[in-house]
């Protein structure tokens, strides 16, 4: 870590914005210094859309641009994303692909953990190891809880007008980015 | 399971489940001594929607039980939940929220409370450990599976859609229609909306 970087408030916000318990941010600043820091100048890409996922990243400061491709293979702005946050973190989870493509809008830092530490600390019986489980499932169940709220304002919208299917995707589309951690 | 009675009864249940195969014996011995086990009745509330999201959550040894979410109108089932599995557990590891669901007993149930205590003051014990494994792999299921009912059930209606136009156009033969899941119910006649057609998934998909 950069001495420049302010990693216990850093760490701070991330224990309130996943709202772990009080005392927590100690064991999220140990987790944080075995990362591997990198400044990301605008444009730059952290990862692509289907690419193999190697690497997970903690985003502490500056915002992240993800994109998506469609059915025609469009380049599509999903959101913005703020610091703090998780990227990545899915990928080594379940081996699956990227599922966007994260680009920085602005000068960034993100934190960056490759698969095999991920793999390493997950598992381990480590206070680091223990904070990363407690911060991924926070934010799993963020994911989930919000995508779920989504789809139930689909099906059972307040109103009794009916929406068409077009407006239904686009509602579809927005749970299944939450899903994926690309929209809160 | 009636039988569980003693710790040593418990700890040999713990050990049958899957999240905590290949755990030490000790290790599930000692986390029997920071939970409790607890019987339900059939249709018995663990928690409701809305109550604060209290200091516990609980895994189930036996029995099954029911996810419900009231929207504005309807009460939906969301998902069963099985022996194996956690419940409850955003009182683990968050703070401030309410309950986002109804949880209710289906059959006579039996379950471990793990206190939030319990897991906060023992971050590197074996089964605890275990325990945060496995719900990490069934959150990810959970999202990836979800995931891909939103992504059936555009399908099944665009496909839908296609097949009617084609109808419409005097066609004989049906258009290829994407693979249809296997517990897929059988196109009513009158068209579905997009959004119907997500309700019936939604209630019957199994997310676990």
């Amino acid at each position: 870590m950069s001495p420049s970087t302010d990693l216990s408030a850093i760490s701070e916000r991330f224990r309130a914005v996943y709202k772990l318990p009080p005392g927590s941010a100690e064991a999220v600043a140990s987790l944080l210094s075995v990362c591997e820091l990198r400044a990301l100048n605008v444009g730059e890409v952290l990862f692509t859309e289907r690419e193999p996922g190697l690497t997970a990243y903690f985003l502490l400061s500056g915002k992240i641009g993800v994109s998506r491709r469609d059915t025609r293979g469009l380049s599509l702005d999903v959101s913005t994303l703020a610091a703090p946050t998780l990227l990545g973190q899915m990928s080594l989870l379940d081996d699956s692909p990227r599922s966007a493509t994260c680009t920085a809008v602005g000068p960034c830092l993100v934190a960056a953990m490759d698969r095999a530490r991920f793999q390493e600390l997950v598992r381990g019986d480590s206070p680091r190891g223990s904070v990363l489980r407690r911060l991924l499932i926070a934010a799993m169940s963020e994911q989930l809880a919000g995508a779920n709220g989504r789809i139930l304002a689909i099906i059972d919208p307040l109103t009794d007008f009916p929406v068409d299917d077009e407006t239904t995707e686009h509602g579809i589309e927005e749970a299944a980015r939450v899903l994926d951690g690309w929209k809160a | 399971m009636s039988d569980l009675n003693s710790p040593r009864a418990i700890a040999a249940a713990l050990q049958c489940l899957e999240p905590l195969h290949g755990v030490p014996p000790e290790a599930v011995a000692e986390l029997v001594q920071f939970t409790t086990v607890v019987r339900f009745g059939p249709n018995q509330a663990l928690f409701r929607q809305g109550d604060p999201v209290g200091d516990v959550a609980w895994l189930l040894l036996s029995g099954r039980m029911s996810v419900r979410v009231a929207t504005g109108r309807h009460q939906r089932m969301m998902a069963d939940i099985w022996p194996g599995e956690i419940v409850g557990e955003a009182a683990l590891y968050t703070k401030g929220h309410t309950r986002s669901a109804t949880v209710v007993t289906a059959a006579p149930t039996v379950a471990l409370v793990i206190p939030r205590a319990a897991i906060l003051d023992n971050p590197n014990q074996p089964a605890i450990i275990a325990l945060e494994l496995h719900l990490l792999e069934a959150l990810a299921k959970r999202l990836r599976s979800t995931n891909a009912v939103l992504q059936r059930v555009v399908n099944e209606q665009r496909s839908a859609a296609t097949a009617a136009a084609a109808r419409r156009a005097g066609y004989q033969r049906t258009p290829p229609v994407t693979a249809a899941p296997p517990a897929a119910q059988p196109e009513p006649t009158e068209p579905l909306s997009l959004a119907q057609r997500l309700a019936r998934w939604f209630d019957k998909a199994d997310r676990t």
